[in-house]
């Protein structure tokens, strides 16, 4: 299983949620090196879940996997941005900088 | 001490007062402010929010302070939100965000400015532009020179491209329908999946507008109409060839000007409804679409007629020249004919009165000999103009049998010589068991055919391979020989025809293909010609089938009633001959030996017809005839003569004679034409 549980919401098949996932797909591969499960949620096709998750604006891009809950709003086209926001740094990438004794 | 206190005490008062009232300026501010403003902390709560935000996301502060928004990030200046709300109506909200410090810790202050607006004009621009886009992408398809399925197929795949659509048929109607026509179906003649096949399966193939309502209704209010797809599959079998993974379908009619020429249908497989400004532009490109399929009707036509037009001009040139040359060969006979005659007539004079000198008379019979070899050409150059004779007698052919004779006949050409010459020419024998007769005369059709037998033996100088094919192809009966030999040039199959033409030197005598011309243009019917350079050569003929009443008729004998007949001639036995002749089929017949008399003897009496010999002494067929109608006009006059076939062919028939008959003419063909001049005179009375 992977490391890391996101959930990406947004409204609609505009071009701005596909910009919004195309994106997340960039960082998450380029950051979190395919360590990562997306789930995409249309809030319009399923509102309930939106309502669940008391989603306010899209895009809106809730980290799941490792608790506890993460969550940013807005432009998901900047990798350190959303690495800082949603506090992802993968365990992964640590160990390798400090090689275990 | 104390003083100083209190004046402390007192700028502190002042100092809260002027807080209280500097806070409550902002908090004036940031609550009046059109633009919705949230202030959210580090982990993305919201610690504030004002009216207008309120209002923009359409919940009420008590719901919103302290909810989860989520840590905001900006790239660059602003970013655009969906503002997911409960109520109904998209919102769109461009964002702004600054840090800030709220109850002592770092805050983002966020600010939110409806943009809903601009993102519908933008949202409306785009898709204007997409639809210009399309539009333009579809009339450049359209206006590619190709036939009408590449086209259409061309036009679909755009629309498909543009992302428009999924799939599509282009259906047409039959071409030439007339403006008002009730249209009652269409064939397709484009199609892409989904819901189009291509190449169309036989279902698929036509589109029964009463089968398809959509299709209908498209058609009767001239405007693009959509409609769910795989929801009503059995009513629109053809539109939709049940596909479920079609969700939404729309058709649209193609229009030129006011007609309908066909009708565009387009598919779509998600979940995407076509929306009346889809329709709306479906309109456009039907318009777009049906000019393009109306042009090219018009340039198809237009080609055709070209085609058909410089195919009638080949034609007619190539019968003018033949014609022409008829006309000249024609002269030429007559002419040699006449020096000929003292030639032969004096040479065989000389022969049977004189005492000669052995060598002599050699020379005599030499001259005699070949004068009469001229008259033979001289013939059958006559033979290639001569016209179709109404009064040849014209007989049920079996054209099997006249083939296969011809074959027989010329059979040491095509076996005997060249197999001394140690070549093999095979010939196959392709003629059905039977075919329909025509009517002709055998001798001369079985004369062409054996012509072109010996004009393919000719092409074959290494052997190979003749075939002789037969077959009925309504209204003809046709015959085709093949050979699989040298093949002629363009400018040889043009003048293979003319008399005197020939491609074989020294041995031909330019008189074979066009004796075959002669016969089968009597006969009424044609020939083609397909050859290529080394790939042999096939003549194809195709002669009128004879018709089951034209056949009856023949054996029917012919019906004349009973009339007075007066015949000129100066010939004892001919005259003999006719009283003999007519007096068998009924008639009243009175003969005269001259011209004058001939003249007196209608003077005198009653008669319904004049039959008179064309070269008479003293008073010839030309005066008898203008004397008869010069005393009665209605009185028919048939000339006799050995001039006749000329006369006829010709037109140069005299004045006063209403027809002309070569002879020596058969008691039938007198007959006849008895029958053709008297109905002629009923009918001009009525």
């Amino acid at each position: 299983m992977s490391e890391f549980l996101l959930k990406l919401y947004v409204s609609g098949k505009t071009p701005r949620s596909e910009r919004a996932i195309a994106n997340l797909r960039r960082v998450c591969e380029e950051k979190l090196q395919g360590n990562y499960d997306l789930i995409v949620v249309d809030v319009l096709e399923q509102p309930h879940l939106a309502e669940v998750a008391n989603i306010m604006a899209t895009p809106t891009l809730i980290r799941e996997l490792p608790a506890p809950f993460r969550r940013i709003i807005g432009d998901l086209s900047n990798g350190e941005r959303i690495l800082v926001g949603l506090e992802l740094e993968p365990r992964g990438e640590a160990a390798q900088e400090t090689p275990a004794p | 001490m104390a003083e100083s206190l209190s004046d402390l005490q007192l700028l502190l008062e002042q100092s809260s007062r002027d807080l209280l009232a500097s806070e409550a300026r902002f908090r004036n501010i940031i609550e009046r402010t059109v633009d919705g403003v949230l202030i959210v902390d580090r982990q993305g709560l919201v610690r504030f929010v004002n009216p207008a935000a309120q209002s923009l996301f359409g919940r009420p502060a008590a719901e919103m302070l302290g909810g989860m928004l989520g840590f905001p990030v900006v790239a660059g200046e602003t970013t655009e939100l969906d503002i997911v709300r409960t109520s109904a109506g998209a919102v769109v909200a461009e964002v702004r965000v600054v840090e800030t410090e709220w109850e002592g810790e770092t805050a983002y202050l966020a600010s939110l400015r409806d943009v809903t607006e601009r993102e519908q004009a933008f949202k409306e621009l785009a898709r204007r532009a997409s639809e210009m886009e399309l539009l333009h992408r579809v009339s450049k398809a359209a206006m590619v020179r190709l036939d009408h399925e590449s086209m259409l197929r061309l036009v679909l795949n755009e629309i498909i491209q543009s992302g428009f659509a999924c799939g599509g048929g282009a259906y047409l109607c039959e071409p030439g329908l007339e403006t008002g026509t009730a249209i009652d179906r269409m064939e397709l003649r484009a199609g892409l999946p989904p819901g189009y096949s291509s190449p169309p399966t036989e279902a698929s193939q036509y589109l029964q507008l009463a089968a398809s309502p959509l299709a209908a209704a498209a058609v009767r209010d001239r405007h693009a109409v959509a409609g769910p797809g795989a929801d009503a599959p059995a009513s629109q079998p053809e539109a939709l060839i049940q596909e479920p993974a079609v969700e939404q379908v729309a058709a649209v009619p193609l229009l030129a000007g006011e007609s309908i020429v066909g009708l565009l249908s387009l598919t779509r497989k998600e979940r995407r409804p076509f929306t009346p400004e889809d329709l709306r532009l479906l309109d456009l490109v039907g318009t777009e679409v049906g000019v393009a399929v109306h042009n090219l009707q018009l340039y198809d036509g237009l080609q055709q007629a070209n085609r058909e037009l410089r195919q009638v001009q080949e034609m007619m040139f190539q019968e003018e020249r033949l014609r022409a040359l008829g006309q000249m060969a024609s002269g030429i006979a007559h002419d040699i004919n006449n020096a000929l005659s003292p030639i032969l007539g004096f040479a065989e004079l000389l022969l049977h009165e004189g005492e000669w000198e052995p060598k002599t008379k050699r020379h005599l019979e030499m001259i005699a000999t070949s004068a009469r070899d001229i008259a033979v050409v001289v013939d059958r150059l006559r033979e290639f103009y001569r016209g179709r004779d109404k009064q040849d007698p014209l007989r049920p052919v079996d054209l099997v049998r006249v083939a296969a004779d011809a074959v027989e006949l010329t059979r040491p050409r095509w076996r005997d010589m060249p197999q001394e010459q140690g070549l093999v020419i095979q010939v196959r024998d392709e003629l059905p068991e039977e075919l329909p007769p025509v009517l002709g005369v055998e001798a001369e059709l079985r004369q062409a055919l054996a012509n072109l037998l010996l004009n393919a033996v000719d092409a074959m100088p290494q052997g190979g391979e003749l075939t002789v094919r037969g077959y009925a192809q309504e209204p003809w009966v046709v015959l085709e020989v093949t050979d699989t030999g040298t093949g002629m040039t363009d400018e040889v199959r043009r003048r293979c025809l003319e008399p005197f033409f020939t491609s074989k030197g020294e041995r031909g005598t330019g008189m074979g293909l066009s004796v075959v011309f002669g016969v089968i243009n009597r006969h009424e019917g044609e020939i083609d010609i397909r050859t290529a350079l080394g790939h042999g050569t096939t003549f194809v003929l195709r002669l009128p089938a004879a018709k089951n009443g034209f056949l009856e008729e023949e054996c029917q004998p012919i019906r004349v009633r009973p009339a007075r007949l007066l015949c000129v001639d100066d010939e004892p036995l001919l005259r003999e001959f006719l009283q003999d002749a007519l007096t068998q089929f009924g008639h009243t017949v009175t003969v005269a030996d001259g011209g004058q008399a001939g003249m007196a003897a209608f003077a005198a009496g009653q008669f319904d017809a004049v039959i008179t010999d064309l070269g008479m002494p003293e008073v010839d067929g030309r005066t008898v005839a203008l004397g008869v109608k010069a005393r009665s006009p209605e009185t028919p006059v048939i000339l006799l003569t050995g001039w006749g076939t000329r006369l006829r062919v010709e037109g140069d028939i005299p004045e006063g004679v209403d027809l002309v008959l070569a002879k020596p003419a058969t008691s039938r063909q007198l007959q006849m034409a008895l029958a053709e001049v008297l109905t002629a005179k009923t009918g001009a009375a009525k």
